[in-house]
């Protein structure tokens, strides 16, 4: 059977949105009408953040400057063929930790030497014509051994901020995120009211801590292994130096 | 000069980390900065958020409990029964017709005979007076009767149970049915619904502020380009429409027409 036509319009119609006021839900609306707990803690995330970008920025450019000047002490120290020559250059290279190591080297050479020929004039190892020896080359090498920890240490100096931001500041969020959940579920206890829409923003707005920690660790973490690294490879830079020291002073003043 | 002295001369960090501190606190004074004077939309994604849809269908045939709801048919009167026919009567015994006259030649001379006039009508037969005809004796429920399965939206329109696409209900959240309403049966007007094919076609406009209609294209075709452009003439042709109503508070309105051909 055929039915009279079937004339069917289905609509579908959307409202645009455009110029449509209304309660603000951007990032920044929910952080102003957050409580002073999240406030807080947003506050100490930016804080770590600021201090680890410090530390970043700080170390990228030590550590670059130590490098270019190791390189060129290290250039220095291998194409002259007296200690005083190097020690004149030491004051412009003084970010270098090599250089820290020559300094005590040289130092504890220079006493010894001094010690046992004390009217000759040290810092000249191939003059004279009565050779100057060493007491102990061991003395020698603990005074690189100490300098070494002394340019370690001011190498990895403020680096374990980065680490302790990098491990903390996601649980400081996600501190800042459960406060802020519980607000609002005691606010559905007072309000008697699930509609996701009074829920709703207290959420987003705790949501806002973790995603600031994670904001915060992130750089951190890659700063902390970036620079545990490279100081590694001074250490062992170092260790490298000292032993080519030694050697030279071994082969010198023995 | 001792190792120790030496040692104890470069204990001291090298300088420059107040500085870094500094440059490290411009910066994020700088990015909280951009995150408050950032542009709208930069932050949020409220533009590409998919827009609240209302699908509201009109019209509809009687077709029982998926297509009910806010049809003009659905609220015609149940046509009525016909009467059952009289029961046959055995026939009376009548004499035999006449016998036909033998084929005789005509006379010559005879005068032509005169036809009587056909009767004058004064009124056309019942029929032809807008009536449907009944077709038969059948009984039918009529939809307005028949459970369509449809919801009440309250202001007498109600969505249809659920046929093909754009037939349900979404979100309602426009103010004045009575305006679609209008718009609907303005553009019906201009659009013809049957076909040798069953097929839909979706059009997209906007009604703007003042009642005219821009923008208007063939959303989803209907595999029929002459489907589609007689639907979207149905549209481009209304041109005009009441201003939006004022309690409507955007600038304009987008509107997808659903245009569903039957044979």
């Amino acid at each position: 059977m055929r039915t009279l036509g079937r004339p069917f319009f289905a609509l579908l119609m959307q409202a645009d949105t455009a110029g449509s006021g209304g309660t603000d839900t951007s990032i920044l609306g929910l952080i102003a009408r957050s409580t002073p707990i999240s406030k807080a803690v947003l506050l100490t995330l930016v804080l770590m953040s600021v201090a680890s970008w410090a530390i970043i920025l700080y170390k990228l450019w030590v550590f670059r400057r130590s490098e270019q000047q190791s390189a060129s002490f290290i250039e220095v120290f291998r194409r002259s063929s007296k200690f005083s020559e190097v020690q004149a250059v030491c004051r412009s290279l003084g970010e270098s930790p090599l250089v820290g190591l020559f300094q005590s080297g040289y130092a504890e050479l220079t006493a010894q030497l001094r010690q046992g020929a004390p009217e000759d004039v040290a810092g000249s190892p191939k003059a004279g014509t009565t050779r100057p020896t060493l007491k102990s080359l061991a003395a020698v090498d603990r005074a690189l051994m100490r300098a070494s920890v002394i340019e370690v240490n001011k190498l990895e100096s403020r680096i374990t901020f980065l680490a302790t931001t990098a491990s903390i500041s996601p649980f400081v969020g996600l501190f800042g995120t459960v406060i802020g959940i519980m607000m609002s579920f005691q606010m559905i206890g007072e309000t008697g009211s699930t509609n996701l829409a009074s829920v709703g923003p207290g959420i987003a707005e705790a949501l806002v801590a973790t995603a600031a920690g994670l904001v915060a660790a992130v750089p951190a973490v890659v700063g902390y292994n970036h620079f545990s690294n490279r100081v590694r490879l001074f250490a062992s830079q170092m260790d490298d130096f000292a032993m080519e020291f030694l050697n030279i002073a071994e082969r010198n003043f023995t | 000069m001792e190792v120790t002295d030496v040692l104890r001369d470069r204990m001291s960090a090298p300088r420059g980390f107040e500085r870094m501190l500094a440059a490290s606190l411009v910066a994020h004074i700088g990015i909280v900065a951009a995150f408050v004077f950032a542009p709208g939309g930069w932050l949020d994604n409220r533009r590409a958020a998919p827009k609240t849809v209302m699908t509201i269908s009109l019209g509809g045939g009687t077709q029982g409990p998926e297509n009910g709801g806010f049809t003009p048919m659905g609220g015609r009167a149940v046509q009525e029964v016909k009467p059952p026919d009289e029961p046959k009567r055995p026939e009376p015994v009548r004499p035999p017709a006449a016998k036909a006259p033998e084929m005789t030649v005509p006379l010559p001379n005879k005068p032509p005979t005169k036809t009587a006039p056909p009767p004058k009508v004064a009124q056309a037969p019942d029929e032809a007076r807008g009536r449907t005809p009944t077709r038969g004796a059948e009984t039918r429920t009529g939809s307005a009767v028949a459970e369509t399965g449809a919801r009440g939206q309250g202001f007498g329109l109600s969505s249809g149970g659920g046929q093909g696409t754009g037939s349900r209900l979404d979100v309602a959240d426009f103010c004045c049915p009575d305006y679609l309403v209008l718009m609907i049966e303005r553009i019906r007007a201009n659009w013809n619904a049957r076909a040798e094919v069953a097929s839909e076609a979706i059009v997209k406009f906007s009604v703007q502020r003042d009642g005219t209609i821009a923008g208007a294209e063939i959303e989803k075709g209907s595999g029929y380009t002459a489907l589609d452009i007689a639907a979207l003439r149905a549209v481009v042709g209304t041109r005009q429409l009441p201003p939006l109503p004022a309690a409507y508070p955007n600038p304009s309105l987008g509107v997808h027409l659903n245009f569903q051909y039957t044979r």
